[in-house]
């Protein structure tokens, strides 16, 4: 009989020990000090199952994919190809087809900006995009715009930094072509109502792309239940390898589609006069993509299954509710951010000290924070700061490391202020 | 590596005391320091008669390491020439290089206290952006940045 798979198959409540105990490098220390980890949203750890898998297909299988008729080529194929299968599990996709490789969130908005929208946009047209947005859901649409001439528009956020969504039903209108979204702020925490936001844009026919990075780590995401047109996730952010992510789209949007990249994999037949294209999603996947990643990545979905995204979402609430309460009695601390519907992400400023300076002290403690504008520039200037520190949560953290933080946080304000 | 080799007593007092923390009217040179990934702004000011720097000051929002640089620049440099301040600049950037000796600790005087930044690549930065602001300021550019 072989070893039951490494799996948590308890339904109850998390159990933080336990969890921890899959994470090697939650054992190490910083400066003396035991890590406390709070740079999940920049990217996340990774679990041994993950580190793994990597590690088993380079000893085991590495082969290149799709083409080869040998052994390790067959069993690398394998092994890739259920990690997009394990994907549609995790992101309720109706197939894996359904499911393209790419590098990450960034490069699934370039693919859909250019593949998708580029073709069916001009001058006139318009894109909107929220004020909450990762330059990367910014960025693709404004090199568009330059390109076909169409405009960018921005769904403003309230105080709380929440869409406003009176203002955002006023922006719907039928010169809309295409919404990009971000499910989950990285630099506020905001939980955006995507499927309701969903649900007007469709009414005035407008496909809608949500950017899941932060979201997928965090609750459980369901993109049938959603509707939305197309949705990434990048590895790294989702406790798995870096230089890897996943693009969902509808099968009618991916049929409809030009390629993004040419090259390999993605044709059936090439002569110099014509190249006929290959099936969705190989149809997006020129050339050898990142094997190991690929299959780093099915090995986290999987991890991520076992567990159960919701129980992880009902663990983060509380370890959420719990840090926004323990800051909140640090003095001089704003928490710039404070949707009703939050995902575990403090971003915060403090009376006197520049985030730059407490990412310094508390690095001193054994703390990973982020500081600086969290590639989200336009929310800081709404929000009027240059920069923010955050503290931002996965369901390995607890509540004793919040603690450790904050009397961190209380060290450094002495220090400086 | 220690914080208190970083946070020097001295930094901490330029940073809570910033001196000559203002705009300058009848400034003849000024320039903007900006490194926006880091969110530190600042505007450095000075009054220049022939090849003298009569009066230095600098106003806006940086780390304690950018205020307690610029700060100390605004002090070392007034009342001095142009070239010795030009000259200061470039031995900061040898100290902050790692090119520690005596000679360059006591050519530095005070700005020595910024020694312990050399020790974190990610800050050197913040270090020499008064620096590089008030050289933009003599060469007459607009802005300057270390990122």
């Amino acid at each position: 009989m072989s070893a039951a798979p490494k799996t948590i198959v308890d339904s109850g409540p998390l159990d933080v020990t336990v969890v921890r105990r899959d994470f090697p490098i939650l054992s190490r220390e910083v400066h003396g000090k035991p890590l406390i980890y709070f740079d999940n949203a920049a990217s996340a750890q990774r679990p041994a199952a993950m580190i793994n898998a990597v590690r088993n297909y380079y000893e085991e299988h590495n082969a290149n994919i799709h083409r080869g008729v040998h052994t390790l080529a067959e069993e690398a194929t394998t092994e890739y190809e259920s990690s997009r299968t394990a994907m549609a599990q995790l992101l309720n996709a109706p197939s894996e087809k359904n499911l393209v490789f790419v590098r990450g969130v960034t490069e699934g908005i370039n693919l859909v900006s250019q593949a998708f929208v580029r073709p069916r946009v001009g001058p006139g047209d318009q894109i909107l995009v929220s004020h909450m947005e990762h330059h990367s859901n910014i960025v693709p649409w404004q090199l568009l715009a330059r390109q076909t001439g169409c405009e960018l528009r921005v769904i403003p956020i309230t105080d709380r930094g929440e869409i406003d969504l009176e203002a955002f039903e006023r922006l719907l209108s039928d010169k809309v072509k295409m919404m990009g979204l971000v499910h989950v702020s990285n630099a506020l925490g905001t939980i955006n109502p995507a499927r309701q936001m969903i649900e007007r844009a469709h009414a005035h026919g407008i496909p809608v792309l949500l950017d899941g990075a932060q979201a997928m780590p965090h609750m459980p995401v369901d993109v049938q239940a959603l509707d939305c047109d197309f949705y990434c996730v990048s590895g790294h952010k989702m406790f798995g390898p870096t230089g890897v992510g996943m693009l969902y789209g509808k099968s009618n949007w991916l049929e409809s589609m030009d390629p993004y990249h040419g090259g390999g994999e993605m044709i059936k037949h090439v002569t110099f006069e014509e190249t006929l294209f290959n099936e969705p999603p190989a149809k997006f996947e020129a050339g050898t993509p990142n094997i190991a990643g690929g299959i780093g990545l099915g090995a986290t979905a999987r991890y991520l299954l076992g567990i159960g995204m919701e129980r992880i979402q009902a663990y983060e609430a509380e370890l959420l509710e719990y840090a926004t309460e323990a800051v909140s009695t640090i003095e001089g601390l704003r928490i710039i951010g404070t949707a009703e519907d939050k995902a575990g992400v403090i971003s915060f400023t403090l009376e006197g000290i520049h985030p730059h300076d407490l990412g310094t002290i508390l690095d001193h403690s054994g703390v990973a924070i982020r500081t600086g504008h969290h590639c989200a520039m336009p929310a800081m200037q709404f929000f009027g700061v240059p920069a923010t520190a955050r503290a931002s949560l996965a369901f390995y953290n607890t509540r004793e490391e919040v603690d450790q933080f904050v009397s961190a946080v209380r060290k450094a304000r002495e220090m400086l202020a | 590596m220690s914080l208190q080799e970083l946070y020097r007593d001295a930094v901490i007092d330029h940073n809570r005391n910033p001196r000559n923390f203002s705009e300058m009217e009848d400034a003849t040179h000024h320039s903007r320091g900006l490194n926006a990934l880091c969110g530190d702004d600042i505007r450095v000011y000075l009054k220049l008669a022939g090849e003298a720097v009569r009066a230095a000051s600098f106003i806006g929002q940086a780390s304690a390491i950018t205020m307690a640089s610029a700060s100390m620049m605004t002090e070392a440099i007034a009342g001095q020439s142009r070239d010795h301040a030009l000259s200061q600049c470039a031995a900061l950037d040898d100290l902050l290089a790692g090119e520690i000796d005596e000679n360059l600790r006591l050519q530095l005087g005070p700005l020595a206290a910024l020694e312990g930044v050399r020790q974190y690549p990610s800050r050197i930065r913040a270090a020499r952006l008064p620096w590089q602001a008030m050289k933009a300021a003599l060469e007459g550019r607009e802005v300057a940045s270390t990122e």
